[in-house]
């Protein structure tokens, strides 16, 4: 069952990506369902938009990369968030919910109005 | 997930196919995934792969996309660590230098002096021979000699030039509102003189209507001196030799036309109206010309129309131009041309100075690596690359030969600052400093420095033998062996080197000796002289009347032996030449040479100094009316009456300012030098004043004690005859002697100083050498001393090490001076580029110097306590 799923804006991607990796570290192919997951098939992540956005993450020195094996004997590209990673986390999350709460203000209904 | 490790070993870094692949790999890994899920969530596998696909999203650009960016991360990478790398080395360098403070300290100041007198050098070579000439189309101006009527005939009928204009310079007494009179170099200038070289930095110059204008336009150097850079200085007047000019324009300090001592310009036309004759006197060469060749045209086609022109005039016009020959130059050559020898043989010689340095530093490094052996053995047993070793050692040669090259700029700008007060009189003095392309090639010398001497003792260093020291008893194949060949071998070269250049100053030093030796043909000591102005005086007669009434006068003063007057300064110029006939003689082409031309006092020669030969001297009877008499001088007499008597033969002047009249010879004097010192002599032919004259004369005063004494005297007694006589400048021959070889004078201590700085680093690095290779044989030396050996043996094998190195220096630097020296032979004076003597001093000399380096060290070898040198490791 598909619903109408939502194009993510980059900078919301990264947001997403790297609270995703606040809970701990992940290769690409996780951070992608997790995502999934958490927003039941909402959100949609084009995979390709997100390893640019890993990319991106990896130059700003907000995430670190490094070669692991799975338990199944493959070879994956683990995504880890950095010190300076987390308090880039803190502070978008912080600018995100003053978003979103100044948003929903003005779409807030006003008493008296017809709905 | 776990991040367990597996950190694939680094070879520094990643090509692009690799990084291609992981890429790859990572795409492969998600896509695997996903279908892996999608097949458990029960689809096909290919259902499964297209929608995994799908959902992915262009994977093509996403490829080409995370490898363009991981590329780029790389390159980030990469840089970073290099960067990381050099401030290691820069830091360790640093730390290396630090715990060796003493070898930094030498190590720096060798190369301080070998960059710094380098750079001094180069930034005279630079503004004086680099740069252009500061005129419009410097490299198409032209000048040469000639007279009016001659110029007129070249303007004329030459078609190589685009535009001509005309000078001639004059001595003036410059007098201004405030401050004592002076005497000034000036030159008088046809209208087209400004537009072809340069504009003025203040008002303007000449217009063509103003040629006949009392105008004047003054240099920088006067217009600070004389009114102390007054710009409200254009409308006021000065007053040249009596005549008032106004000032029009102020030259800017670059513009020394015709050379630097030239300070105030007028037009040519104010000053040949009161000469009229001198504008139609084909022989009064005393007029230069500039001129701007046409494009295209060139230094050959020049001088073959100048070759045609001459041939022309000197059949029309025989009696004047035959024989003469028109020549010109490049303006660049003119001004230039003397000093360009000598200034790139300094540059060659501060050269090898500079060789010399590096060799020494680099020796000063080869000792130092055998030290660090160790330390260079454990670094490459724990995993330091050959190169990244290299690298780090030449580092350290970076930072020594950086600290040395700043220090050295210093030096340099120091030493040009003090340069112009050794008062030579080098061309475009002015233009010489430190400017970005001197230190550009600062820069380029100090990293050329750097790796000549850093290069070898880095590969040494960081080599395979260096290995070696980690073995037992230490210093195994460290000390002889390459290390050794390389710091033997260097040596050698800096003997060579240094034999070159003392061999050079020991030439200039002999032609230098040789020149002031020269029979000037007077006697300078003792004589003061200045310039006494007869124009004021309309009519001849008066003028030698005038003259005559000074020389009375300064004879009565106290302390004068002898007073006479001559119409040649030696050693600047004798100013005039004529033609001439003997009575009796078929006139040839001996006779239709040339010689100069003196108008003189009766006592003139003895005031010189120049005892009458044969015959008399002039006396008071040889006045304007009575019977025209010469005298001649040796040459011209040894020329025209070989073996004879010349006293009573007939001469006759051949020169349009002169009515053509037999005059008598009546004595013979010596050969005075009236060009300089270097002068070959000339046939000179002397008139009494009075028969002839000029409008001016030269003044010779003969002293009893220091002339100077006599300066205030000699000036009061001129004013009391006519005030306007009163003489601006008065000096001294015995200064105008000394100054004439001022120049060379300078090239030859500045020479001998690198010289003498080339030896000193060369015995400083015998003695490195010899004192190190001592210190490693003190064991061996222990042993023969104890074994009974006489110290004096030990002296004597240390000292042929060192004298083996000196000869075979000294060897290889004589051939190589025998080579090179034949390019000095243009400033050589009476002495050979091959001079035996000097070549035998300069080796001698050598090896003492080396006998003294390598003594010291073998002394103190000598006095080895051989228990100490036993226990010596």
């Amino acid at each position: 069952m598909t619903v109408e799923s939502l194009e993510l804006l980059q900078g919301t991607l990264d947001l997403l990506v790297l609270r995703t990796l606040a809970w701990q570290p992940m290769h690409g192919y996780g951070i992608s369902q997790w995502i999934r997951g958490r927003t039941g098939d909402v959100l949609l992540v084009q995979d390709a938009a997100l390893y640019q956005a890993l990319r991106r993450l990896e130059r700003k020195g907000w995430v670190d990369a490094e070669w692991a094996t799975t338990e199944n004997n493959r070879r994956a590209r683990v995504y880890r968030l950095t010190a300076v990673g987390r308090g880039q986390l803190e502070s978008e999350l912080s600018a995100w919910n003053r978003y979103a709460e100044a948003v929903s203000r003005v779409l807030a209904p006003i008493p008296g109005e017809a709905s | 997930m776990s991040a367990g490790g597996s950190r694939r070993l680094r070879w520094p870094w990643r090509t692009r196919s690799e990084i291609e692949a992981e890429v790859d790999e990572e795409i492969a890994f998600h896509l695997d995934m996903r279908t892996r899920q999608l097949v458990g969530a029960g689809l096909s596998s290919e259902a499964a792969r297209a929608q995994a696909l799908r959902e992915f999203g262009d994977v093509a650009a996403a490829r080409a996309s995370l490898r363009a960016s991981d590329e780029r991360g790389e390159e980030r990478r990469r840089r970073r660590e290099w960067l990381a790398e050099v401030r290691q080395d820069g830091r360790f360098s640093l730390r290396a230098l630090r715990r060796n403070p003493g070898f930094a300290l030498v190590a720096v100041l060798t190369l301080a002096l070998g960059i710094g007198a380098n750079t001094a050098i180069f930034s005279v070579v630079n503004g004086i021979l680099l740069r252009p000439l500061p005129y419009r189309s410097a490299d198409r101006l032209v000048v040469a000699g000639m007279s009016l009527p001659d110029y007129r005939d070249v303007v004329e009928r030459s078609n190589v030039f685009e535009a001509t204009s005309v000078w001639a310079t004059n001595i003036y007494k410059l007098a201004t509102d405030s401050g004592e009179p002076e005497q000034v170099m000036g030159a008088v200038v046809s209208p087209a003189f400004f537009p072809m070289l340069a504009a003025p930095a203040l008002g303007r110059t000449f217009r063509p209507e103003e040629d006949r204008a009392p105008l004047a336009v003054i240099s920088h150097g006067l217009w600070q001196r004389r009114f102390g850079g007054d710009r409200g200085v254009l409308g006021r007047t000065l007053r040249l030799s009596g005549d008032v000019y106004t000032i029009v324009g102020v030259m800017p300090p670059s513009f020394e036309f015709p050379d630097a001592s030239f300070e105030v310009w007028v037009p040519l036309g104010s000053a040949m109206v009161k000469v009229p004759e001198q504008e139609l006197n084909r022989s009064l060469r005393i007029f230069r010309v500039l001129g701007r060749l046409r494009p295209g045209v060139d230094m050959a086609r020049v001088r073959a129309d100048a070759r045609a022109i001459s041939a022309r005039l000197a059949r029309e016009h025989p009696d004047t131009n035959e024989g003469v020959q028109l020549e010109f130059e490049p303006l660049y050559d003119r001004v230039v041309g003397a000093v360009r020898p000598a200034l790139l043989i300094l540059l060659g010689a501060v050269g090898f100075v500079l060789l010399i340095a590096c060799a020494n530093v680099a020796n000063l490094l080869l000792a130092r690596t055998t030290a660090r052996a160790r330390e260079m053995a454990v670094r490459r047993a724990l995993g330091a690359g050959r190169g990244r070793l290299a690298r780090q050692l030449l580092t350290e040669s970076v930072v020594l030969a950086l600290a040395g090259g700043a220090l050295g700029v210093g030096l340099a700008a120091w030493l040009l600052r003090t340069l112009p007060h050794l008062g030579t009189d080098l061309p475009r003095l002015a233009e010489v400093g430190v400017d970005a392309r001197v230190l550009a090639f600062a820069a380029l010398a100090t990293l050329a420095t750097s790796v000549l001497f850093g290069l070898a003792p880095a590969l040494h260093g960081a080599g395979e033998a260096v290995a070696e020291a980690l073995k037992e008893g230490g210093r195994g194949a460290v000390g002889g062996g390459r290390g050794g060949v390389l710091r033997r071998g260097l040596i050698v070269a800096e003997i060579a080197l240094s034999m070159v250049v003392l061999v050079g100053a020991g030439l200039l030093v002999r032609s230098l000796v040789r020149m002031l030796d020269q029979d000037v043909g007077f006697q300078p000591a003792g004589l003061l002289t200045t310039n006494v102005e007869l124009f004021h005086y309309e009519n001849p007669a008066r003028r030698a009347v005038m003259l005559d009434q000074v020389i009375r006068r300064v004879a009565a003063l106290p302390g004068v032996a002898a007073v006479g007057a001559g119409t040649g300064l030696p050693p600047r110029t004798a100013q005039r030449g004529t033609g001439f006939l003997v009575a009796g003689r078929v006139p040839d082409e001996v006779e239709r040479a040339r010689a100069y031309f003196l108008a003189v006092t009766p006592a003139y020669f003895a005031a010189m100094g120049a005892p009458v030969l044969r015959g008399r001297a002039f006396r008071d009877s040889d006045g304007a009316g009575d019977a025209p008499v010469v005298i001649i001088n040796k040459t011209l007499a040894a020329r025209l009456f070989p073996g004879r008597d010349p006293i009573g033969a007939q001469l006759e002047l051949v020169d349009p300012d002169q009515d053509s009249t037999w005059r008598t010879i009546v004595g013979v004097v010596p050969d005075i030098r009236y060009q300089g010192l270097d002068d070959p002599g000339d046939a000179a032919i002397y008139t009494p004043f009075p028969q002839t004259p000029f409008l001016w004369a030269n003044l010779m005063v003969r002293a009893h004690g220091p002339p100077r004494r006599l300066e205030q005297a000699l000036r009061a007694a001129i004013e009391s005859v006519d005030p306007q006589l009163t003489p601006a400048r008065i000096e001294a021959m015995e200064e105008l002697v000394s100054e004439s070889v001022a120049q060379r004078r300078f090239h030859t201590l500045l020479l001998t100083g690198f010289a003498l700085l080339a030896t000193l680093l060369a015995a400083v690095g015998i003695y490195g050498v010899i004192a190190y290779s001592v210190s490693q044989r003190t064991r061996e030396i222990g042993v023969r001393l104890a074994l009974g050996a006489a110290p004096r043996a030990v002296i004597r094998s240390v000292l042929r090490e060192g004298l083996g190195l000196a000869l075979a220096g000294v060897a290889i630097g004589l051939l190589a001076a025998l080579g090179l020296t034949r390019m000095m032979t243009s400033l050589l004076y009476g002495v050979s580029p091959t001079d035996a003597t000097t070549l035998a001093g300069v080796a001698a000399l050598l090896v003492v110097v080396a006998g003294v380096a390598s003594g010291v060290p073998a002394w103190r070898a000598a006095r080895v306590d051989p228990l100490v040198a036993l226990r010596h490791d």
